[in-house]
């Protein structure tokens, strides 16, 4: 029985236009932020040239890079691409389902719900809400409503997966399974919170377990939600571009498994050579080469898909950017295992190097593919023609040069400043360049990173003016097909026995089950372990000999029965997660710790500590000296052995603020002990004042400093109202703050902000907005003010006593301190360091 | 002190395990996809190709 069916065209039409208006946004604050690693005034001081000084400030709260690089990285991933991903999925997967998408209520929903949840990031971001982590700084109220959202996307898709009038699911819809499973699965464990108020919150992982959390939801964010949906693109959009089918099914069955099952292992090669235990450290690194495999498969998956057809590479726009697109996805995905070896890693990490990749991958992978589909699927959309192929080549030509530009700067500007940071000078004892020289040296590769984002962005004008006058030229078209109607009993017949129970599968299942049983079993044990689990392996290889039809049809069956496909998916994504993160929560835990424990903040700190958090500033400052010895020779303190960041120092820091990228320096021993005489306040590295004027004026203290200046930090009071419940939460989250009432914490934050700003009279520093103030009057004035509670948390960093075993056997804390222990470092417990 | 030793020593396993179950799984897709029949990988290779009832066909591509 055939039927006619008219495809829901209006919402991949929507998502396409709201793709590209959120594109130009997303990379107009991103140039924005390229030049504010150039020129400091673009922080704010530059609208006092365009007001005539109307405007006057050395620095604006939310034009801040801290506050305006989240805003970047969120446009660009949920905004820009994510509304590419829909638009593509939407069209594709009716066409692949031969069925309209089943509801169009949850279409609107899920298209106005992510429109508002965008423009909600975009208020919050740079109004210094933030939860701190990358890409899930987005505040707990957004993050429910992302989810909601997502699930309704999710109904739709697996409701027009149940109503599809094609019995089997092609590869794409397999990647967008995986897509809308795993980063369901990875949004909800890394963005768990407890609210202190409507606009904060605590995230329930800390120190190393929550840095774990954050980059296998980080480095997963790349990979299912830049990469697979991206990818099921690619097998959908290049044959229909090229009128060809996929170079090689096989290849691509291979590509999916492969892929799903080694991309959610490799998370912790973003903390390659910090405390993280080795283990996790090898884990990350051997599964990110292993990448290498399943990438290039498919990346000359799709190229071959273009044999034959490379003549149209010269006249067609949309087979230029796709090829050029799905390069790109071949040389990042072959960069990153690269840069995932601990020796390479070594170089690069906290350089612009990584920034440079990571921006391989979005303009070129994400951004070409989807400037591709643009082109593809206007003219069908509008049904007309495309405007300007002309304008669309233009387009093509300024993007390559804008990406090639942008990603050798970085290359030179990571690789130069991370070789210079690491020289060692002549003597052998010092470190030859301070941090600020390092950075003046890659100023030039700034600005030609800040002139290819900008011919990048033009590239995209061009694309949004191009698709717009065709829009304009013709009239919007919801394609209409005559489809065969498929019955029941042809589709999603196999049952979850079949599915998973099957005759030889199940017995290799149990195999490696007893294989893994084997490593674990005391002696003799083990072998039995090993035993069956050979004997289980020559059943399944009987099993398969009698009836090889039914084993080899299982994987046909299997994708025609979209859930037991998609619990599948889930049990192979599932596995990687569980293994890196349960070990570390199970053993990660204050009582486990031997060696240094990190010292509790007071409350004064704890808010400082909020507003470091707020004003973004681990986007440029890290807090986590590596297991390196230039790092331990720079930031290290003199005279003190192994003084790099040990895990027990931030155990209680919900979030982690370990950081990425060092724009400045690591600030892990910025701190100090307790000054002569002070109940509460602590003198590091450098004296309150010092923090003061630079907060105020980087460029006073640190000549050169592209940092920020933050006056409002000046004004603005410390919301001293709000930190008894935020107490009350972080005790919940098992941190041990000792019993204190609100009068007990507002005295205390009373005493220290009275020493710190006692301090800062006795250094005659002056208020900007009050210069004619000293004395008691400026004290009196400059304790409630925020800048004082910065500067506490921040003679705060790095403060940790030493603690010992008391005998029982208890698990430890997997953390090389153990190992240094066992090596033969026999210092007292007990031992206080600052 | 058992205790420790247990969880360090076991933690050291994981990557090589990791590496088996993925090994594992990497021989079972392999055989299957290349043990697909010609004419069903061809049919599912054509998939994204049959919606062709689609006239507006403009020049892109």
């Amino acid at each position: 029985m055939t039927s006619s069916i008219t495809y829901d065209d209006k919402s991949v039409r929507r998502f396409m236009i709201a793709s590209i208006f959120w594109g130009i946004i997303g990379m107009l604050v991103g140039v924005v932020i390229a030049t504010q690693l150039s020129w400091w005034q673009m922080n704010g001081k530059f609208l006092e040239a365009l007001t005539f000084g109307a405007i006057k400030a050395d620095g604006i709260s939310f034009l801040t890079f801290g506050r305006l690089r989240p805003l970047h990285t969120n446009a660009v991933i949920f905004a820009f691409v994510g509304n590419m991903m829909f638009a593509g999925i939407y069209y594709s997967t009716q066409r692949l389902c031969k069925a309209r998408t089943a509801s169009d209520l949850l279409s609107n929903i899920h298209f106005w719900g992510w429109q508002l949840i965008i423009v909600a990031a975009a208020i919050t971001l740079p109004a210094g809400f933030t939860r701190g982590k990358e890409y899930a700084e987005l505040i707990w109220p957004i993050n429910i409503a992302v989810v909601l959202i997502w699930v309704v996307f999710a109904i739709n898709f697996f409701w027009t997966l149940a109503k599809r009038n094609e019995p089997s699911l092609y590869v794409a819809l397999w990647f967008y399974i995986a897509t809308i499973v795993t980063v369901a699965m990875l949004y909800i464990v890394n963005h768990l919170s407890l609210p202190t108020s409507f606009t904060h919150s605590y995230p329930i992982f800390g120190g190393l377990q929550d840095g774990l959390v954050q980059w296998w939801y980080g480095h997963n964010a790349v990979a299912f939600f830049l990469t697979t949906p991206i990818l099921g693109i690619m097998y959908y959009f290049l044959p229909k571009a090229a009128n060809r089918p996929v170079y090689s099914y096989r290849l691509s069955i291979i590509h999916f498994w492969s892929l799903v099952f080694i991309y959610i292992w490799a998370g912790p090669h973003h903390l390659l050579n910090t405390a993280l235990p080795q283990w996790l450290q090898y884990l990350g690194m051997f599964f990110s080469l292993m990448l290498w495999a399943p990438s290039w498969g498919g990346m000359l998956n799709g190229l071959l898909t273009l044999r034959g057809a490379w003549d149209t590479l010269r006249t067609d726009p949309v087979i230029k950017f796709f090829a050029a697109g799905v390069t790109f996805y071949g040389m990042a995905t072959f960069e990153g295992p690269l840069l995932a070896i601990t020796k390479v890693n070594a170089l690069s990490h906290y350089t612009d190097w990584t920034v440079g990749h990571v921006h391989s991958g979005a303009l070129g992978w994400n951004g070409l593919m989807a400037a591709g589909m643009f082109y593809w699927m206007a003219p069908r959309l509008w049904k007309t023609q495309l405007w300007s192929k002309a304008l669309a080549n233009m387009h093509f030509w300024i993007a390559l040069t804008g990406i090639l530009l942008y990603v050798v700067a970085l290359w030179c500007a990571g690789i130069m400043q991370g070789l210079m940071l690491g020289e060692v000078a002549p003597g052998g004892t010092t470190l030859k360049y301070e941090f600020l020289e390092t950075l003046e040296s890659i100023q030039i590769f700034y600005i030609l990173r800040s002139i290819g984002g900008t011919l990048y962005l033009i590239g995209f004008i061009l694309c949004a003016f191009n698709i717009w006058k065709t829009a304009r030229s013709g009239q919007t078209h919801d394609e209409t097909v005559q489809v065969t109607l498929l019955e029941k009993k042809q589709k999603d017949g196999m049952s979850w026995g079949e599915s998973l129970l099957n005759d030889p599968l199940a017995h290799i299942f149990v195999a490696m089950a007893f294989v893994i049983l084997w490593f674990f079993l005391p002696p003799h044990a083990d072998k039995a372990a090993l035993l069956v689990s050979i004997l289980l392996g020559i059943k399944a290889y009987t099993a398969f000999k009698a009836d090889k039809e039914k084993w080899t049809n299982w994987h046909e069956r299997l994708i025609e029965n979209y859930l037991p496909f998609t619990v599948l998916v889930f049990v192979a994504v599932a596995i990687g997660g569980a293994v890196q993160i349960i070990p570390s929560l199970i053993v990660n835990r204050e009582k486990n710790i031997e060696g240094r424990l990190q010292e509790l903040y007071t409350p004064l700190e704890l808010a400082g500590r909020d507003i470091y958090v707020s004003e973004g500033c681990y986007n440029c400052h890290s807090q986590m000296i590596r297991t390196l010895v230039p790092e331990v020779m720079r930031y290290g303190r003199a005279g003190i052995a192994d003084d790099y960041s040990h895990l027990g120092e931030s155990l209680f820091d919900h979030p982690y603020q370990w950081g990425s990228k060092r724009t400045g320096p690591d600030i892990a021993r910025e701190g100090g002990p307790l000054a002569t005489g002070a109940k509460f306040m602590r003198v590091g590295k450098r004296g309150n004042d010092w923090h003061f004027n630079h907060f105020l004026n980087p460029r006073q203290t640190s000549p050169g400093s592209n940092m920020p200046s933050y006056p409002w930090l000046f004004e603005k009071d410390t919301d001293v109202k709000a930190l008894p419940g935020k107490i009350a939460v972080q005790a919940k989250l098992g941190i041990p703050w000792p019993a204190m009432n609100q009068h007990e914490i507002r005295d205390a934050v009373e005493t220290q902000a009275q020493e710190i700003a006692q301090s800062l009279v006795d250094a005659k520093v002056y208020l900007p907005s009050k210069p004619d103030l000293q004395g008691d009057a400026l004290r009196n004035e400059l304790k409630d003010k925020q800048v004082v509670a910065l500067i506490a948390y921040m003679q705060k960093l790095g403060a940790y006593r030493e603690v010992g075993k008391d005998g029982k056997t208890l698990p430890s804390a997997l953390d090389p301190d153990s190992h240094r222990r066992a090596a033969g470092d026999t210092r007292p417990a007990g031992t206080t360091n600052l | 002190m058992f205790k420790r030793v247990f969880v360090e020593d076991w933690a050291q396993f994981v990557p090589f395990i990791s590496f088996f179950i993925f090994f594992t799984v990497f021989v079972f897709v392999t055989i299957r996809a290349m043990r697909l029949g010609k004419a069903e990988r061809a049919r599912l290779a054509s998939l994204p190709l049959e919606d062709h009832s689609d006239h507006s066909n403009p020049q892109s591509s």
